[in-house]
């Protein structure tokens, strides 16, 4: 087939390292390491934010930070991880992958995707730009619900940029979510059907349906906020003031699964390798991961429930109703590695922590989508335990899971065992040291966004401990950070082979790293024959 | 399972739910919210559903060697957003950058058929649910089975009833 291409004999090939190769790229993996740096980035940044409001927060009464800086932290905080660095790190994931999972030579519209990483980045620097200004950064909230985020009551240009950069953004996200949708659904490999493509690629087919479905509802909601923050008086009706949350929890709930279905994935093809036999239950667990996503878009009233104006019959049955799906993916995780052999390597301890872990922030969110506990939890530290247990001890678990399973295939380098370690065990400790207590914060009436609280509240020892386990998570953040530049500039002693895990799937067929148009003669794309094309292999060779 | 189903099934999968909202009397205005992306999605798989029946899906791909011009793009988007803020005045610099964008756009692809490096991977997908003709008329057959019997049960009385 190779011998039938005609190569632009002018071009340059492979490997040109420069800076202006790397801006001007149009190979889905270098865009997808792109994002995935800068989000690796942000993610530092956003943390140190989050570090300084539990020093705030360590002891009552303290003034190490003012109201105004406080509410500027969590604002920036929530809105970069949220907008900045999970999102498009999960997008990020799906867009590196998939082409290799299914066997196409590049991402669908190569030069949209690299838009979309521009406008990402563009804005990002204008979001943290408002620290630069007079007024500093936005402080409404990632939510920035109206009337708050008027000019009224949050003049000055950090908001300004807030919606810009959130704007832009958005619509960077919804044009590499659209390409690697697209590639997914029409540009597979002869013989990848719909059917044989690994749990990974289905999670990101799902999440890039809710990308393009549930995205531009936000530009809407932004689009008003600027036109409120231009027109005084118009959020003086409060069916703007639904109005806009309606447009941003149809996008915000949504976005919760954007933010952990690529982990999910993940999580899958990690426990099939490392149990090392099929993944279970292959067909219902995609059709659960389609009604799941279909079910998130529904259930965005349950945040509304204490306006008093949204159905909380209807928003309440659709939000229990998350249960079945959740229940099947779990019962699929549980069913591939019961009774296999199971190798505990560093990405397998991430994925059984994200198994346990998010199991809580999903039990705890049942919770709170019943509008009978909902209206006493709402605002308060049990919500902010809630989410921290579904995106950090859930996500980004998985993430970390995927990301030391994928590392090698992506670097040629394997991280390293001994920080990898203690990368895990930090994170895993700090991270319930840390958000654990926020739910007995809660039930005992701590509201979130407040920059200090009395000593008399009695919230002293559970914030004490919390703002401990956010050093203890900190410092595991440390060791990655000194794993990865250890192991990048050990290069040649930490060279990974092609398939260092015996993986499953068809980007292990390929070198690592794969080369610009992902498989060439020397690693060729086998016969596809299910989902699990390599162990189809191996099991051909190696009765 | 073909590719335009997945996203019409689950852009049914969503006008369910949406339907559902009716008789909990959910306000009109948002219930037609949910519609509207629920159209946009069924959009989305009408488009897949024309691209795999039209000779673009079955030709060869066509590549971008380059991606400078999505830069300039991007830096005249956010420039013409910005001039909201800070002046009017960046649309003009925006209008430089949209000019470059568009003309190093044409410059990036390389002709129809030749690819900015070698690869082993077919490139004229054609991809084509590989099933038989036999499990299709089987799911076929169950399918209009099951409908008669549903038909029957909703039509036909119970046995015993009426006596």
């Amino acid at each position: 087939m190779t011998a039938e291409l005609a190569v632009a004999e002018e071009r340059e090939l492979p490997r040109d390292r420069s800076l202006r190769s790397w801006l001007g790229t149009t190979d889905h993996k270098r865009i997808a390491l792109l994002i995935t740096a800068v989000a690796l980035l942000l993610l530092f940044v956003a943390g140190a934010l989050a570090l300084t409001m539990r020093l705030q927060l360590a002891q009552p009464d303290q003034e190490f930070v003012t109201n105004d800086g406080y509410n500027q932290l969590f604002t920036i905080h929530g809105s970069a991880m949220i907008y900045l660095v999970v999102t498009p790190l999960a997008l990020a994931y799906g867009l590196y992958l998939v082409p290799l999972q299914v066997g196409a030579p590049n991402v669908a519209a190569p030069r949209t995707t690299m838009l979309g990483f521009w406008l990402y980045l563009f804005g990002s620097v204008a979001i943290f730009s408002g620290f630069l200004t007079s007024g500093g950064a936005a402080k409404e909230g990632w939510t920035a619900y109206t009337p708050l985020s008027t000019s009224e009551y949050s003049p000055g240009m950090g908001t300004d940029l807030w919606v810009l950069g959130t704007f832009v953004t958005t619509v960077g996200m919804i044009l590499v979510g659209g390409t690697v949708l697209w590639t997914a659904l029409l540009k597979r490999a002869r013989g990848m059907t719909m059917l044989r493509m690994p749990v990974f690629s289905w999670s990101v087919v799902a999440t890039n349906l809710m990308v393009i479905a549930a995205f531009p509802s936000l530009l809407f909601a932004l689009g008003l906020i600027a036109v409120g923050r231009m027109t005084p008086g118009l959020f003086d009706s409060n069916l703007y003031n639904i109005g806009y949350q309606h447009l941003f929890w149809f996008f915000a709930h949504p976005v919760v699964y954007v933010m952990f279905f690529p982990f999910v994935g993940a999580v899958a093809e990690v426990l099939a390798t490392f149990a090392q036999r099929r993944f279970f239950g292959y067909t219902i667990t995609v059709l659960s991961l389609l009604a799941f996503a279909g079910l998130s878009m529904s259930v965005w009233g349950h945040h509304m429930f204490t306006t008093g104006l949204v159905s909380d019959d209807y928003y309440s049955l659709t939000s229990i109703l998350l249960i079945v799906p959740a229940g099947i993916e779990y019962f699929a995780f549980l069913g591939t590695i019961i009774g296999a052999r199971l190798r505990f390597q560093l990405p397998m301890l991430f994925a059984l922590a994200f198994i346990l872990q998010f199991l809580v922030g999903g039990i705890t969110g049942i919770m709170v989508a019943s509008p009978v506990l909902d209206y006493q939890m709402h605002d308060s530290y049990f919500v902010v335990g809630h989410f921290h247990y579904t995106l950090v001890a859930g996500s980004l678990f998985g993430l970390f899971a995927g990301l030391y399973f994928w590392f090698p295939k992506a670097t040629g380098v394997m991280l390293g065992r001994g920080l990898g370690h203690a990368h895990f065990w930090l994170m895993m400790v700090g991270t319930n040291v840390t958000f654990l207590p926020m739910f007995w914060l809660g039930i005992a009436g701590m509201p979130r966004r407040v920059a200090s609280y009395l000593p008399t509240d009695g919230f002293s020892t559970f914030n004490l401990i919390a703002s401990i386990g956010a050093g203890i998570l900190g410092l595991g953040m440390l060791a990655f950070a000194v794993n990865v530049v250890r192991s990048l500039t050990k290069r040649k002693e930490r060279a990974a082979p092609d398939n260092p895990w015996r993986a499953h799937t068809l980007e292990w067929a390929t070198s690592s790293p794969p080369p610009p148009l992902n498989f060439d003669d020397k690693h060729p794309i086998p016969p596809i024959r299910s989902y699990a094309p390599l162990l189809d292999l191996r099991r051909e060779r190696e009765p | 399972m073909k590719p335009a189903l997945v996203v019409l099934g689950w852009a049914g999968w969503n006008a369910v739910l949406m339907l559902v909202m009716i008789p909990y009397r959910e306000n009109a205005l948002f219930i037609g919210m949910y519609a509207l992306a629920v159209s946009a999605t069924a959009a989305a798989a009408g488009v897949v559903w024309l691209y795999r029946r039209s000779r673009r899906a079955e030709g060869p791909v066509r590549m971008a060697a380059n991606s400078l011009s999505a830069g300039f793009l991007a830096v005249a988007v956010i420039l013409a957003g910005s001039s909201v803020l800070f002046g009017q005045w960046l649309t003009g610099i925006a209008f430089y950058f949209a000019v470059a964008a568009l003309l190093h756009v044409r410059r990036e692809r390389v002709p129809a058929g030749a690819l900015p490096g070698p690869t082993a991977v077919p490139t004229e997908p054609g991809v084509r649910d590989q099933r038989g003709v036999l499990p299709k008329a089987a799911k076929a057959a169950a399918t209009a089975g099951l409908l008669t019997r549903a038909l029957r049960t909703l039509t036909g009385r119970r046995k015993g009833a009426g006596r």
